[in-house]
Formats: structure tokens, C-alpha cells, sequence
């Protein structure tokens, strides 16, 4: 009874209902396999990508922070670093001035001791020269002094000297 | 019979020899060549003093220009 | 003072030698002059007197004893004497001619005895060397092996000379003799090899030209100038190449390597046979006395090569001899000739027709030969004479003007530009690394789009280009000695670049003449 009821008021046949309920039915199955869950993925999928954007943002300040604080510290470091080479680059000066001066020094003393050395050689070459100069000026004397000097028995004795060693020279 | 001829002898002294040095000089020198001598006697006061005789082969020098020339030599070379 | 100090010393020191002196009455060995003139003396007496001894004259002047007969001796004088006499007598010294030797003589010019002539102070030596003096025995040499580069490219090439060798140098008056031995002097620059140049009989103002050209490229303070000129008397020129032997041989027994050249030996005969005639030897062929011959033949085996045992050394000996109208089969020619171990011949045609050096290849020869050759130079020389040959022998039908077929045309090509490429300037010595460049690239025809005349000043371009973009080629011959594959291929690959650029530099040059030209109008 109810059937033919509820047919009669929509004025559809129970049967027509019944189709239209299936057709209704199998209409949501399809939009909800082909409607539903691709949209309801999408939307997950956006909410991921914009979940990890924000993560991404956040490490990536804190990269930023990270470096900068990194960079101070470097600088802090050069700094120090360059006041450390020039307190040494000052000592290095310090100390090749000494060096320099300590070699000058050295040569001086070198160039005095050369310097002596030289005058002692040329001191005996000017005694060797004037030793040959003293011996020819003695024997021009010796020989001024002969020739006025020597007495003719003092010759007659050279003489006869002369005679007797050649005498006993022969046998 | 071959005789040698005399040997001819050149003496220079610094000033003229008596007879009694050239009689010498002659006997001296008469022994070394017993073929015989004949002197020439000549003077060079550059000599200074002393003799020089030369027969032919030998140089006798006994003169005292070459003593000093000796000396000198010895003096100015002696530590070479 | 120390003044006075001083001289206290010195006289005490001499008083001391004077009470030490022995007086004691000299006898020396001594003879009387009987003849006197021409520079001979003839002397009677000397009873224990030498061959060879000196003879103490006139008070200052010395004599060589050179004749010895029973009753008399025959002595040249060393020194012009006009003051000695008859009667004069002349003193034995025991001694024979000996020189000063050592390293105080290097840049020096000394006379026969050892005087200095070059205005400085007197030689003082302890070391004296007689100059004559026995040859090296055969157990004492060692083989010829090393090159001596004389800078020439005909020479190191065709006719090379080793340490150790005799190479005559013979040619008519003013072929270039003199500058051949002059050259080579000049090339021993940096190479550690002593030099000895003896003057006999050469004008002064020759022997003072050749002086100037040491001087002045710097090869004077390697070299020792032995010179006895025309002026000097005949004795003096006689005892010179005998003393310049004796310096160079101080140097040879010390482990050097020296290089002596006599120039020349024809004067030497000259002044040996005057000597001859006035001492009145007899005479022989062309008046030359007797033993001619040996006064050359002893004076030149005494250039040898040391072995390893005996220090190694050497003496090379360049003699040079005049020949008169190219006869090399005179006397004195065909004496030293066969004394030597080879010759280098310069002809006056050649010399006259521009191919200077003036050495003719054909009649040259050097005894040694490859032997002296470092492994380059051998590899790119062997061929030179032959195609040389060759060309002379074609050169003959080019008169004519006939027709002639490529090959003789491309052999006449060649054979002119070898020549010309061996033509060099005086005292312009060339390294051995640049002989071979040059002789690899005529070898090889490589120049044969450059006209003959050009061929030189093309050579220098190339060798300007090696020198500024290759010069490790250059080296690595040098160094090696070697001459490799890859080089030669070197050679030609930078040859094409080098023509490469000069083509281009030309097209340059003309294209900037065409635009002066259009902008003139």
C-alpha cells in the first residue's frame, strides 16, 4: 500500500524511484572518484607545499643568522689576525736593520784589516827595493873608494894572490 | 920533429906591472903551457885593481871591478 | 822611528853578507874572436864548448854557438852588433837558449829571447824552458779526437782540424792565410785554449795589424805574441817558432789545450839559409842547406796530443807557407807538406772570383778528419765535398749557355748556393751549432727559392728567427753535439715558418709602398 503511496505522491512509479535512487547513487560514486578525492588531494598536496615553504623560509633565516654571525666572527679574526702580522712584520724590520748594520760593521772591520795587510806587503816590497838600491849605492862607493885608495902594494898583493891560487889551481 | 907554436897570452891589469909581476905571471903561466908564451900586456884602469888573463882558452879574472860586480849581484839578489 | 829602524836592518843584514862572501878569482871557458861580420863570429879557442851553447860577447850581447870544427867555432849573434871586433873575446855560458815561460806571459808580445816589445815590464819568470827540446815519444801521445773549431764553415766542415794535429795553411801572397790562423784565434774565445802567435819575418806593421784585430776581439789575454820581424836578425828569426814551442809546450805538459801558429815558415827557411850561406855550410837544392827538412820536421812533431798519463794536453799547430804562383810542389812546399797532417789550400783565382775564404776543397785535405768531427757536423758534411765536385764539374757546361736539362740546372743551383753559403767575413767566427743549421738546409735544398746572392743575408734572417723564437734548438745541438732526427725535422718545419713570415713581411712592405704611392697621387 505504502508503495503505491509514495509512488502516487511524487507521482513517480516505485520503480521510477528506484531508478532514480541508483542513478543518484552511482551519479556520487563517479563524482566522488572522479571529483572528490582529486580536489580533497590538491587540496593536501597545497597545504604541504605552503607548509613546507614556511619550513624552508624558516631554515633558510636561519642559515642567514648563522652566516652572519659566522662573518662577525671572521672579521673579529682578520682584525686580530692583522695587528698580529704587523707586530711581526715590525720585528722582522727591527731585526734586518740589525742584521744590515752588523754586516756593515763586519765589512768595516774587514776592509781595515785589508787595509793592513796592504801596507805591511808594501812595506817589505820597500825594503827589498831599498835593500837593491843600498847594495848598488855601497858597492859605487866601495868602488870610488878603490879606485883612489888601493896603494900599489896593495894591488902588487892581489896580484900575487891571484898568481899563487891559479899556480896551485894546475898541477 | 913538430913543435906546438907558443901560445899568445893577453894580460890587462889596472896599472902598469913591474918586471917582477910580469916575470911572475909569466913563470905561472909559462907551467900550463909548456909549448911556451908570448904576453901581450895590456892596461884598463876600470880594473880598479887586480888582473885578467886570457890565454886563448881560459879566463883567469882576478879583478876587483868583477869581485864588486859579484858582490853586488849576491847583495841585491842573495834572498831571491 | 821605524824609518830609521829599517834601515839599521837592512844595512846590518848586508854587512853580514858582505863578511860572509867568499872572494875567489873566476876562471870561465872562453875563446878570442879571429873573424868578425855579418853577425857570424868565428872563434878560436872555447875548448869545452856545446852545439847549441850561448856565447857571452861584448859585455851585454849573446851568441849561438851553431859550428863546431877542430880548430874554431862558428856562433851567430843574437843581437845587431857593431862594436865587436877582432880579438874581443867571447865567454862560454854553459847554457843554451832558453825562454821565460808560464802564465805571466799571456797577452804579452815578446822578441825570441823573451825581451818584451810591447812596452810593459820585463817578463820575470821562475821557469825557464831551453828551446829545444826533444818531440813526445810515441808511448807518451794519445789519439786526435777532440775538434778545434777554427769559426770557418769550409773548414770545420770539409777539412777539420782535431787537438793535436799539424795543418799547414799554404797559398800564394794575400789569399787570406793570415786571417785563416787569426780567426781561429779569435774563435777560441771561452773555450780554455791558450794561443801562440810567432811572427817570423813579417813586416811590423802586418804583425801590429794583426795585434789590433786580437785586441780588439778580446782574444789578447789568451794569446802570446812571439814576434821577430823582418828587421830583427836573421839568428832571431831563426830561434823564434822554436821559442814560441817552447811557451806553448809549458802549457801543454800543465793539461791545456794550446794552439800555436807559425807565420810563416817560408821566412824561417829564408832566415836559416842565410845563416847557412854565412857560417858556410854547404848548400843544396835552391841554395836551402842540408837539413832544411829538419829544422820543420823537429819543430813540428813537437805539437802532439798528450795522453791521459801525461796530463792530457795538446798543441795544435797552424804553420802557414807562401807558395809562389800556386807551385806547392816547390822545395819548402813539398818539405812541410809532407811534414803536417794535411793542408788547407787557398787559391788567389778563388780568392780574386769573391769565394772568401779562398780555400780550395778539392786539393784541401785533413788527415784526421772525421776523427776531429762531432757527430752533427759529420752527419751534415759528409756529402758537401762531392756535391761540390759535382757542381765544379757542371759549372764547366754553364759557360756555354747551352740548353740545360732540370737535373744539371737543379745540381748548378745547389752547388752555387753551398758556395756562397760558405763564404764568410773576416773575424766573423761561426759556431759549429750554426754550421750545421746551415749546411743541413743547403744539404737538403731547402733555399732553393732563394737567389744565390741572397743566400747569406737569407741564412742570418733565419738564424735572427731561431734566435728569438727557438733557441732551445740551438742549444741542444750545442750541447749534445748531436744532430737527432727530430731536429733536422725541426730545422724544416721552422725554415717553412721563418719563409712563412718573410713572405709576409714582404707582402706587408709592398701593400705599404701601394698606399704611400696612392696617397701621393
Amino acid at each position: 500500500m505504502t508503495n503505491s503511496l509514495l509512488a502516487t505522491i511524487l507521482g513517480l512509479d516505485w520503480k521510477d524511484f528506484l531508478l532514480h535512487l541508483l542513478n543518484f547513487v552511482i551519479l556520487v560514486a563517479i563524482v566522488g572518484l572522479l571529483v572528490y578525492k582529486p580536489v580533497i588531494r590538491f587540496i593536501h598536496a597545497r597545504r604541504d607545499e605552503i607548509e613546507s615553504q614556511i619550513r624552508t623560509h624558516e631554515e633558510k633565516m636561519q642559515e642567514a643568522e648563522e652566516t652572519k654571525a659566522k662573518y662577525a666572527a671572521l672579521i673579529g679574526s682578520a682584525e686580530q689576525e692583522i695587528a698580529a702580522r704587523k707586530k711581526e712584520a715590525d720585528a722582522e724590520a727591527a731585526k734586518q736593520a740589525e742584521a744590515a748594520l752588523e754586516e756593515a760593521k763586519t765589512r768595516a772591520e774587514q776592509l781595515i784589516t785589508q787595509a793592513e795587510e796592504e801596507a805591511k806587503r808594501e812595506k817589505v816590497k820597500a825594503v827589498a827595493a831599498i835593500k837593491g838600491e843600498v847594495a848598488e849605492v855601497a858597492v859605487l862607493i866601495a868602488s870610488g873608494i878603490l879606485d883612489k885608495e888601493i896603494t900599489p902594494e896593495e894591488n902588487e898583493k892581489i896580484i900575487d894572490d891571484c898568481l899563487k891560487e891559479w899556480d896551485e889551481n894546475n898541477a | 920533429m913538430h913543435k906546438l907554436p907558443v901560445t899568445k897570452i893577453t894580460v890587462i891589469s889596472a896599472t902598469e906591472m913591474d918586471d917582477r909581476l910580469r916575470a911572475r905571471v909569466e913563470e905561472v903561466f909559462g907551467k900550463k903551457h909548456p909549448e911556451g908564451i908570448r904576453a901581450e900586456y895590456l892596461v884598463d884602469d876600470s880594473l880598479i885593481g887586480g888582473l885578467i888573463v886570457f890565454d886563448g882558452k881560459t879566463v883567469y879574472d882576478g879583478s876587483v871591478k868583477t869581485k864588486l860586480a859579484e858582490i853586488k849581484e849576491k847583495l841585491s839578489h842573495g834572498n831571491d | 822611528m821605524e824609518t830609521i829602524s829599517v834601515y839599521g836592518s837592512i844595512a846590518e843584514e848586508l854587512k853580514k853578507e858582505v863578511r860572509a862572501f867568499r872572494f875567489g878569482n873566476r876562471l870561465s871557458d872562453a875563446g878570442r874572436i879571429v873573424a868578425c861580420g855579418d853577425g857570424v863570429l868565428t872563434i878560436e879557442g872555447l875548448p869545452n864548448v856545446k852545439n847549441g851553447e850561448l856565447l857571452y860577447v861584448g859585455g851585454d850581447k849573446y851568441a849561438l854557438v851553431m859550428n863546431l870544427e877542430t880548430d874554431r867555432v862558428g856562433a851567430i849573434l843574437l843581437t845587431d852588433s857593431y862594436e865587436l871586433g877582432e880579438g874581443d873575446i867571447a865567454y862560454s855560458t854553459g847554457k843554451i837558449v832558453g825562454v821565460p815561460v808560464g802564465d805571466m806571459l799571456l797577452g804579452r808580445v815578446v822578441n825570441p829571447l823573451g825581451a818584451p816589445l810591447d812596452g810593459g815590464k820585463p817578463i820575470e819568470s821562475k821557469k825557464y824552458r831551453p828551446v829545444e827540446a826533444p818531440a813526445p815519444a810515441i808511448f807518451d801521445r794519445a789519439n786526435v779526437n777532440e775538434p778545434l773549431l777554427t769559426g770557418i764553415k769550409a773548414i770545420d766542415s770539409m777539412i777539420p782540424i782535431g787537438k793535436g794535429q799539424r795543418e799547414l795553411i799554404i797559398g800564394d801572397r794575400q789569399t787570406g792565410k793570415t786571417a785563416i790562423a787569426v780567426d781561429t784565434i779569435i774563435n777560441q774565445k771561452g773555450k780554455d785554449v791558450i794561443c801562440v802567435y810567432v811572427a817570423i819575418g813579417q813586416k811590423i806593421s802586418s804583425v801590429n795589424s794583426v795585434i789590433h784585430t786580437l785586441r780588439e776581439h778580446d782574444a789578447l789575454s789568451y794569446t802570446v805574441v812571439v814576434c821577430s820581424t823582418a828587421s830583427e836578425p836573421a839568428p832571431l828569426q831563426y830561434i823564434a817558432p822554436y821559442t814560441g814551442t817552447a811557451i806553448a809546450e809549458e802549457f801543454m805538459h800543465a793539461g791545456k789545450d794550446v794552439l800555436i801558429v807559425y807565420d810563416d815558415l817560408s821566412k824561417h827557411a829564408v832566415a836559416y839559409r842565410a845563416i847557412s850561406l854565412l857560417l858556410k855550410r854547404p848548400s843544396g837544392r835552391e841554395a836551402y842547406p842540408g837539413d832544411i827538412f829538419y829544422i820543420h820536421s823537429r819543430l813540428l812533431e813537437r805539437s802532439a796530443k798528450l795522453s791521459e798519463e801525461q796530463g792530457g794536453g795538446s798543441l795544435t799547430a797552424l804553420p802557414i807557407i807562401e807558395t809562389l804562383a800556386g807551385d806547392i810542389s816547390a822545395y819548402i812546399p813539398t818539405n812541410v807538406i809532407s811534414i803536417t797532417d794535411g793542408q788547407i789550400y787557398l787559391e788567389s783565382e778563388l780568392f780574386r772570383s769573391g769565394v772568401r775564404p779562398a780555400v780550395n776543397v778539392g786539393l784541401s785535405v785533413s788527415r784526421v778528419g772525421g776523427a776531429a768531427q762531432c757527430k752533427a757536423m759529420k752527419k751534415v758534411s759528409g756529402k758537401v765535398r762531392l756535391d761540390l765536385a759535382h757542381y765544379r764539374e757542371m759549372a764547366q757546361f754553364s759557360q756555354f749557355g747551352a740548353e740545360l736539362d732540370s737535373s744539371t740546372k737543379a745540381i748548378l743551383g745547389k752547388g752555387a748556393r753551398l758556395t756562397e753559403i760558405l763564404k764568410q767575413r773576416q773575424a766573423s767566427p761561426v759556431s759549429m751549432s750554426h754550421t750545421v743549421i746551415a749546411l743541413t738546409v743547403m744539404m737538403n735544398d731547402l733555399f732553393s727559392d732563394v737567389a744565390v746572392r741572397d743566400v747569406n743575408a737569407a741564412m742570418e734572417g733565419f738564424f735572427d728567427f731561431l734566435d728569438a723564437n727557438h733557441p732551445d734548438l740551438i742549444a741542444r745541438i750545442e750541447e749534445t753535439q748531436v744532430l737527432s732526427d727530430e731536429d733536422e725535422k725541426l730545422i724544416r718545419e721552422y725554415l717553412g715558418a721563418y719563409k712563412g713570415n718573410v713572405a709576409h713581411a714582404v707582402d706587408e712592405v709592398r701593400a705599404a709602398q701601394h698606399t704611400a704611392q696612392g696617397a701621393q697621387k
